[in-house]
């Protein structure tokens, strides 16, 4: 929420949760891809699902995730918030020469994916919050 | 989240989704595919879903097919999902309270969800989502159209007494809601609506004030009180609320200008200038927001020539509106205008340099020119100019003024004549002065 303080402007309010992504597949041993061409679309239990360019990875390649908070300082460092290994488990084509994937996560941290779960839950309930206090 | 949603409210909320139809606006086709998912999982048919991927898709979608729902991004390409509210409630008139408007987006600025907030969206989910907290938001935003605590059935039947005019009843209603809800601040809202339609300003006041006791950031209830002290021309209290408002719900185009107004309007120029450090440090400016705050630094510059503050203070605040306009011409000739109505015309030549090379043809820049010029330049060839403005069919006043002015110093009478008649046309309200300038001119 915006805080109460004495400024019309916050800058903060304008800040958005921007996700820095580093995604590689281990199986073909390729690049990394970063953010400007994989985005995360959902989160579930142990599982992550992508949308990739649609030569990036095949089911049951193993890849590698990487996930931080982009700094509204684009020359920032980014800190890794979370990292694993993964396993494709299902491929979806999409249009644009997209896919949509499913990674079921291996090895990972669970004090680092609680957290990382826990950047997006946070501002979700901050944000159903605010809207309960300013409908009634 | 907190309400536990049983079976039956399950049932209920697969029930109301069965013959429903559900649209998807989103750019990414991932984001689409998940949503669909959940909303067939949730009980949603398959062939009631539509999903699009462009602003104008959706919008078409929504004449053409009428959707009960709208699931849209909040960034759709370079509109505002937001916008799309107005055309599902436009295509559904009689069953808002059947419908969902639902924004699922990567944007999680406070501005943005602000913005929907006031536009009384029911959920705002953020990507990358979780199928579950798409299904509890959803099912809480629909459940509470559904069965409508009795909090909401009090207000919904005052408000169609208050459309009716009953204003008895419409109050009796609303009073009725009062020990409904714990925090009934929309009731108060109601009851200050009803206090200022029978013009009882005082207790309307009162009320919207009961209601922000209740809950401070009540943005109906902080309207209402703002309307209100504005109507009232109470302008420092209202500069107040309206701070409060913006604090809240930042960014709104239109409430930005009305606190910048007010700040002007309240002598508030220390608060402009504050304002304006404040927003260098936002990275993320908003094209809007850009837009307001040069108008703001211009105003306040322009009062600080008028009040004779110093000219050097009006300057610096053009100089800073002048670098966040980015060669936006629009300020600048705001600039270079308000300088020569005070005669500074070395500055306003300095700032008629800033104008983009693009802008070195058109119209707006060489009357602007024209106009520094006449200050400086030969009588001769300021009328060759000012003729070749009005051949290229630039038509302003100043223009006018300056040509017949000119001709008339240069004894060419009938020119000016003829200009003060031709001008007279155009600017029938500006007779007056153009006569006067020519009569000024003969004399001088």
């Amino acid at each position: 929420m915006g805080a109460p303080n004495d400024d019309l402007v916050n800058p903060r309010d304008f800040i958005s949760i921007k996700l820095a992504i580093e995604f590689q597949n281990l199986t073909a041993n390729s690049h990394p891809l970063h953010d400007d061409v994989v985005s995360l679309s959902e989160i579930r239990d142990r599982v992550l699902v992508f949308e990739l360019p649609e030569t990036s990875c095949k089911l049951d390649h193993n890849v590698m995730i990487k996930l931080g908070r982009r700094d509204s300082n684009a020359n920032a460092q980014t800190p890794v918030l979370f990292q694993s290994t993964g396993k494709i488990a299902r491929v979806k084509e999409l249009k644009d020469a997209k896919i949509r994937v499913v990674v079921t996560l291996i090895q990972f941290d669970d004090v680092s994916w609680v957290s990382f779960m826990q950047l997006f839950a946070r501002r979700q309930e901050e944000i159903t919050e605010f809207l309960r206090q300013v409908k009634p | 989240m907190t309400i536990e949603l049983d079976q039956k409210e399950a049932e209920a909320f697969a029930k109301y989704l069965e013959s429903r139809k559900v649209l998807i606006a989103d750019p990414s086709t991932s984001s689409r595919s998940g949503l669909f998912a959940v909303f067939r999982d949730l009980g949603a048919r398959s062939n009631l879903t539509l999903l699009v991927n462009t602003f104008s898709q959706a919008q078409a979608t929504i004449v053409s097919d009428k959707p009960h729902i709208v699931v849209a991004e909040y960034d759709l390409g370079k509109r505002c999902g937001l916008e799309l509210l107005q055309s599902q409630r436009e295509q559904r008139p009689e069953e808002t309270k059947e419908c969902l408007f639902v924004v699922v987006t990567s944007n999680t600025s406070q501005t943005a969800v602000a913005r929907s907030a006031e536009e009384d969206i029911d959920a705002y989910i953020i990507k990358p989502f979780t199928p579950e907290v798409v299904r509890r938001t959803l099912m809480r935003a629909a459940l509470e159209k559904i069965k409508p605590r009795d909090y909401v059935l009090a207000i919904d039947a005052g408000k169609a007494a208050m459309g009716e005019a009953k204003l008895d009843e419409a109050e009796g209603h609303f009073n009725r809601a009062m020990p409904l809800d714990p925090s009934p601040s929309l009731a108060c809202y109601y009851l200050g609506q009803v206090k200022a339609l029978r013009d009882i300003i005082n207790e309307a006041q009162g009320s919207y004030q009961k209601g922000l006791s209740y809950n401070r950031i009540h943005y109906k209830c902080m309207v209402g009180l703002y309307d209100l002290l504005m109507k009232q021309q109470e302008h420092t209290q209202a500069y107040e609320i309206v701070r409060r408002l913006s604090q809240y719900f930042p960014a709104n185009p239109k409430r930005l200008a009305e606190v910048l107004r007010l700040a002007i309007v309240t002598g508030k120029f220390e608060d402009i200038e504050r304002y304006y450090t404040i927003f260098t440090n936002i990275d993320d400016r908003d094209e809007t927001l850009i837009r307001y705050v040069c108008a703001a630094l211009v105003v306040c510059g322009k009062y600080y020539l008028s009040t004779k503050v110093g000219n050097n203070r009006a300057i610096e605040l053009f100089r800073k509106a002048s670098v966040t306009a980015q060669g936006r011409t629009k300020v600048l000739k705001e600039i270079v205008l308000a300088l020569l109505d005070y005669h500074l015309i070395k500055e306003a030549d300095s700032f008629l340099s800033k104008f983009p090379p693009e802008s070195f043809n058109s119209d707006e820049f060489l009357l602007l020119r024209f106009l520094v010029y006449n200050h400086a330049g030969k009588a001769s060839i300021i009328i060759d100019q000012g003729r070749a403005l009005l051949s290229r069919g630039v038509v302003d006043d100043r223009l006018y003024a300056v040509m017949i002015q000119r001709s008339a110093e240069a004894d060419l009478v009938v020119a000016a004549e003829e200009l003060v008649y031709e001008g007279s046309e155009k600017f029938p309200e500006k007779r007056g002065i153009f006569e006067e300038v020519l009569n000024k001119a003969r004399k001088g």
